[in-house]
């Protein structure tokens, strides 16, 4: 139990660095995310917005809306994505499937790294190894992976649907069918709530599998999703409480995150009368902190491995040598022998 | 002297008491031509869904000529067979998510129907249904009668009809809600109900011409005013609500079934609504009280609308000033008790603003009904002295929908229930004129405009995590199988009537409507702009007066009958004056109190009260009603002597003949008449001083201004970039939101 508890100290300890020791990952994991939406969304709009109203004189109601009783931000914001950008909802379709497969392709670099350093430094070392060393090739790891990572990925999507189908499709369904004989909306308050709440924590539990399912892919060199998955499983239970105490303390910092992606650029948002300087602070504290959020999501990942990077990696071991579980071979070659 | 002073206190005491029983319909007619009376004895069976009518019915020919056949409605019949006219047009589908069923289908079926010599006219010889509409022969809502003796002019025919209504599943308007297999358990909303005689008029040939038309999906009123007296045998434990005054207590008829009894004179339709789960409130509403009772801004708002009203009529304030006091009855859900207070004072302003503007409402009650969850199709909906609205106690405090729908089916009781005109064929009479006025009402009762937090044209569903059918159905579309696919039912789609609003809370907020997170939440939308944008975003040039049926899709009727008439009168307040405009509605309200007014009387009452209407109405009526006004460019050069020429150049774009004001620095330094042929023109003045900003007005333009970046333009200077670079940021990270959330599951 002590050592537990100072495997789970010394994974967010890790996992609290990372933002900042790990800039290299993060700095990928963020660009690779914003750089799409700087060149597919954000320039566009400039351009759009600039020659739309740069010369117009209310042009300041735009940057404060919640007190434009003109009703200017209201019609202009309607009319633009209505006649000038009205294929912004398609951009950010598009820009959410270039993000899913540029996150798949650079889990794989992110994970083999933070695998490989692990490996270097095991966690009860206390030196900790700094990037370049004992760098195999991110892009390689990138290529490397990418392959099993997009079935893990394609599997999580379905399964995600099942959970969402399941939840908001036959069950809405057939609470919808009986919430039409009820007088009342307790009913659907308390069923909508719960379905919400299910759904939520499924995701959750989704994506917590996943992580581990990765990192067990890149250790075990395993590219069997389903198998990696069912096997994330059964580490994350024998784990769970360890498990639960790190994604706990790294979903707590992401939240942390988020609520200062909420705070922060509210705060220094520009208004009518900003100057540039305003306004390149709002881009900057912006940047930083989306940037933030990237370092979190590097560090959960750091936090994650670190965690199975000693114990788990030798029962992995084990479990990879347990004649009972059979997985087939993932080498064509070996099929063909 | 004692008898003369006698006399003369007795004088001025009738002087006095007549001061105080000023008639503020003294323009108005007292009373309806009454050409029709309803006295049912109606029986709800609440286990079958069925109502025994039993009917005796008189009708009054109010043509020069005989009439030898009558028709009459069977709207309940359009929930029948899913080949009705109603049932193809919807597609089958209701309201609030529900769609038709066969084991829930409603019908009405004519038992008999007999001459008071006993000559039964409901025979297949003498009864045939008709479909004028569309033609559809399997629709059964409209039934032509042969009379074997014609009914002469002013001559009054009496008839005994007997009926069975058999109540649908609500999923529009009409039916029942609640537990099926539990009578004491139930909701009904009985509407359109019972046979009722179409309207008939003297055609442009001298002749009778009946105006009768099929159950639509868009539009279902058109009927002649009369007397209703009607009794209502429900099981003991319900309440009954209904149009007009209960005539006394519910008095027990039999072992476990209590009769209502309601009157109403001079009403064109009757409609009750009957459930054992009702909360009553009650209320008595009177002008000066409501004054008292109101919140102190509201008041004051109003008090104020009554002494502008008085000066844009020519009157004094105490003769607009309703007289009357009126029985405000809500039936509420147990969900809803606690929101009584706003259910009233919405009613209440309404019942003050509507009395000031087109005189004072003329029945003794008012009943408002708030369906269950499960009947909110019901909701939403008008009736002679009855109205359905929505409750939702989910509704954050900062949504005013509640209001807004009860102010809007109050509104109904002028633009419908007091001026009948023919929703039918011209549904912006009544849907419009609704529209227009309680976005005013509720200026006045709430202030200008509602807030928004949606963003057009995006609303993110996030209170799922993945939106998973959308994600589908683009690649669906991507891969051309869309519409293969929307054929196939989607079991996924969670019910309208299942994504209740969460209470504010900033959790919620995020989950809810993601823009909040990075964009400004709770937008203020003036009423005006909010139907502009909806007008411009529906992109159809079609005509605003046409029968309902006859719009390409519910959008285009919705956008044409509500948004657009809307603007419409807007900018025609705009165009003619406010004083001009309210003395018009004025007029047109009371002169057409209990009559069946078209477009042309109401042009022709506004063509008395403003010249120079004619291209405009036309235009908004009959045509695209396309408008956009331009600054095409604006400079400036600096004469040898100093001063400045300007030099701008505006133009007018689209079909609608709007006088312009061009001002610069804010003043009005040209104006560019309506009747002007050219489209573009240049304006150029010499001045002491450099131009700054050029902007185009009147004010009101921007109601119906199709591109309101090009109304002003700052003169010199590069343009200013900052806004842009700000929305661009905010955009990106709204954008960056999405993607974090969507493709989180790619790892």
């Amino acid at each position: 139990m002590k050592d537990a508890l100072k495997d789970v100290g010394v994974s967010l300890a890790h996992g609290l660095r990372a933002p900042l020791v790990r800039w290299r990952l993060v700095l990928v994991l963020w660009l690779s995310r914003l750089l799409p939406i700087v060149v597919v969304l954000g320039l566009p709009l400039y351009q759009s917005i600039g020659q739309s109203v740069g010369r117009h004189p209310d042009a300041g109601h735009l940057l404060e809306p919640e007190a434009d009783s003109t009703g200017f931000f209201f019609a202009w914001t309607s009319d633009f994505f209505r006649d000038t950008m009205p294929d912004v909802p398609d951009r950010l379709f598009w820009l959410v499937v270039v993000a899913w497969f540029a996150v798949v392709f650079f889990a794989g670099g992110i994970v083999g790294r933070l695998v490989r350093l692990s490996e270097a430094a095991p966690v009860s070392d206390a030196e900790y190894l700094p990037e370049h060393e004992n760098d195999p090739g991110f892009m390689m790891d990138c290529g490397r992976y990418f392959g099993r990572f997009l079935r893990l990925a394609v599997l999580l999507v379905v399964l995600a649907h099942v959970i969402d189908y399941g939840l908001n499709g036959i069950l809405a369904e057939s609470q919808a069918k009986r919430a039409m004989v009820h007088h009342t909306q307790d009913f659907v308050i308390q069923k909508t709530l719960a379905r919400g709440l299910l759904s939520l924590v499924g995701v959750w539990l989704l994506g917590l599998i996943a992580a581990y399912t990765q990192i067990h892919m890149v250790i075990s060199d395993r590219a069997s999703a389903v198998l990696s998955f069912l096997r994330a499983v059964r580490i994350v239970l024998r784990r769970l409480l360890s498990v639960l105490l790190v994604e706990s303390g790294m979903l707590a910092l992401a939240g942390l995150a988020a609520l200062a992606a909420w705070l922060l650029p509210r705060a220094v948002r520009p208004d009518a009368g900003s100057t540039g300087l305003g306004i390149g602070l709002f881009v900057v504290v912006a940047a930083v902190v989306s940037y933030l959020r990237s370092g979190v999501e590097v560090g959960a990942m750091e936090a994650r491995v670190r965690l199975v990077g000693s114990g788990e990696r030798l029962e992995m071991e084990q479990l990879e040598e347990q004649p009972e579980e059979l997985a087939p071979p993932d080498d064509p070659e070996q099929l063909a022998g | 002297m004692r008898t003369r002073s006698i006399l003369l206190l007795v004088v001025l005491a009738l002087w006095l008491f007549g001061s105080e029983r000023v008639n503020v319909n003294a323009d108005a007619p007292k009373r309806s031509a009454r050409l029709v009376s309803y006295t049912i004895r109606a029986d709800l069976d609440p286990a079958r869904k069925a109502i025994t009518g039993d009917m005796d019915f008189v009708w009054k020919n109010p043509t020069d000529e005989p009439v030898d056949h009558l028709f009459f409605h069977l709207y309940l019949n359009a929930f029948a067979s899913k080949d009705s006219t109603y049932l193809r047009e919807a597609a089958g589908k209701g309201k609030a998510g529900s769609s038709w069923k066969e084991e829930h289908a409603g019908s009405v079926r004519v038992v008999s129907m007999q001459r008071e010599d006993g000559d039964e006219l409901w025979t297949n010889e003498r009864r045939t249904f008709v479909a004028p509409d569309d033609g559809n022969e399997k629709d059964r809502t409209l039934a032509r009668v042969q009379l074997p003796a014609p009914v002469g002019p002013g001559d009054s025919l009496s008839l005994r009809i007997r009926f069975v209504s058999h109540m649908p599943r609500v999923m529009h308007r009409t039916g029942w809600a609640g537990n099926p297999d539990d009578p004491d358990d139930m909701f009904f909303m009985v509407a359109q109900w019972f046979p009722k005689i179409a309207v008939v008029s003297r055609g442009a040939d001298g002749k009778p011409h009946w105006n009768a038309h099929q159950f639509h999906k868009n539009t279902e009123f058109f009927s002649d005013y009369g007397t209703y007296l009607v009794s209502i045998t429900v099981p003991e434990g319900y309440v009954v609500g209904a149009t007009g005054k209960a005539t006394a207590a519910p008095t027990k008829v039999s072992d476990g079934r209590v009769t209502w009894v309601f009157a109403q004179q001079d009403v064109h339709d009757f409609a009750w609504t009957a459930s054992p789960h009702y909360v009553v409130r009650d209320f008595t509403w009177d002008f000066a009280g409501f004054l008292e009772y109101a919140p102190p801004a509201m008041a004051k708002n109003l008090a104020a609308l009554q002494e502008r009203t008085a000066m844009h009529l020519g009157r004094p304030a105490a003769e607009i000033r309703p007289q009357k006091k009126v029985a405000v009855r809500l039936l509420l859900q147990r969900d809803h008790a606690d929101l009584s207070e706003r259910f009233y004072r919405a009613v209440g302003a309404s019942l003050c603003c509507y009395g000031l503007w087109f005189g004072e409402y003329p029945y003794d009650t008012l009943t408002v009904v708030v369906p269950p969850k499960g009947g909110g199709a019901a909701g939403g909906m008008e009736y002679p002295t009855l109205i359905t609205v929505w409750g939702d106690r989910l509704a954050p405090d900062y949504s005013t929908g509640m209001e807004g729908v009860t102010i809007h089916e109050f509104g109904h009781q002028y633009f419908y229930g007091l001026i009948g005109t023919n929703e039918f064929e011209e549904a912006w009479l009544d849907e419009g004129f609704t529209s227009y006025t309680d976005a005013r009402v509720f200026e006045v009762a709430y202030g200008a405009g509602s807030t928004r937090t949606r963003y057009p044209p995006f609303h993110t569903p996030f209170h799922r995590p993945f939106a998973a059918p959308r994600v589908f159905s683009r690649v669906a579309k991507v891969l051309g199988l869309d519409s293969w696919l929307g054929k196939v039912p989607v079991p996924w789609e969670a019910p309208s009537s299942l994504a209740a609003a969460p209470k504010p809370n900033p959790c919620y907020d995020y989950l809810r409507e993601l823009p909040a997170l990075h964009l400004p939440a709770r937008v203020p939308v003036p009423a005006p702009l909010s139907r502009r944008n909806w007008w411009l975003g529906r992109r159809t040039d079609d005509a605003m007066v046409m029968p309902g049926w006859h719009f390409a899709s519910r959008g285009d009727y919705a956008v044409n009958a509500y948004g657009r008439p809307t603007l419409f009168l807007y900018c025609l307040r705009g165009l003619m004056g406010e004083a001009a405009f309210d003395r018009a509605l004025r007029e047109y309200a009371t002169t057409w109190r209990f009559g069946h007014p078209r477009t042309e009387d109401l042009m022709t009452i506004l063509s008395r009260h403003a010249a120079g209407l004619d291209g405009f109405l036309r235009s908004m009526t009959d045509g695209a009603g396309r408008f956009d006004a331009a600054i095409v460019a604006a400079s400036q050069r600096k004469r040898e002597d100093g001063q400045w020429v300007w030099e701008v150049r505006v133009q007018r774009r689209g079909s609608v003949p709007v006088p312009l004001e061009i001002e610069v620095d804010g003043e009005t330094t040209w104006r560019w008449d309506s009747r002007a042929r050219a489209t573009t023109q240049t304006f150029r003045a010499v001045r002491k001083t450099k131009m700054g900003v050029v902007r185009l007005g009147p004010d009101w333009m921007r109601a119906l201004d199709a591109d309101l970046s090009n109304n002003a333009r700052v003169v010199e200077g590069p343009p200013d970039r900052r806004a842009a670079l700000a929305l661009a940021v905010q955009w990106s990270l709204f954008a960056e939101e999405i993607v974090r959330s969507h493709a989180g599951l790619g790892r």
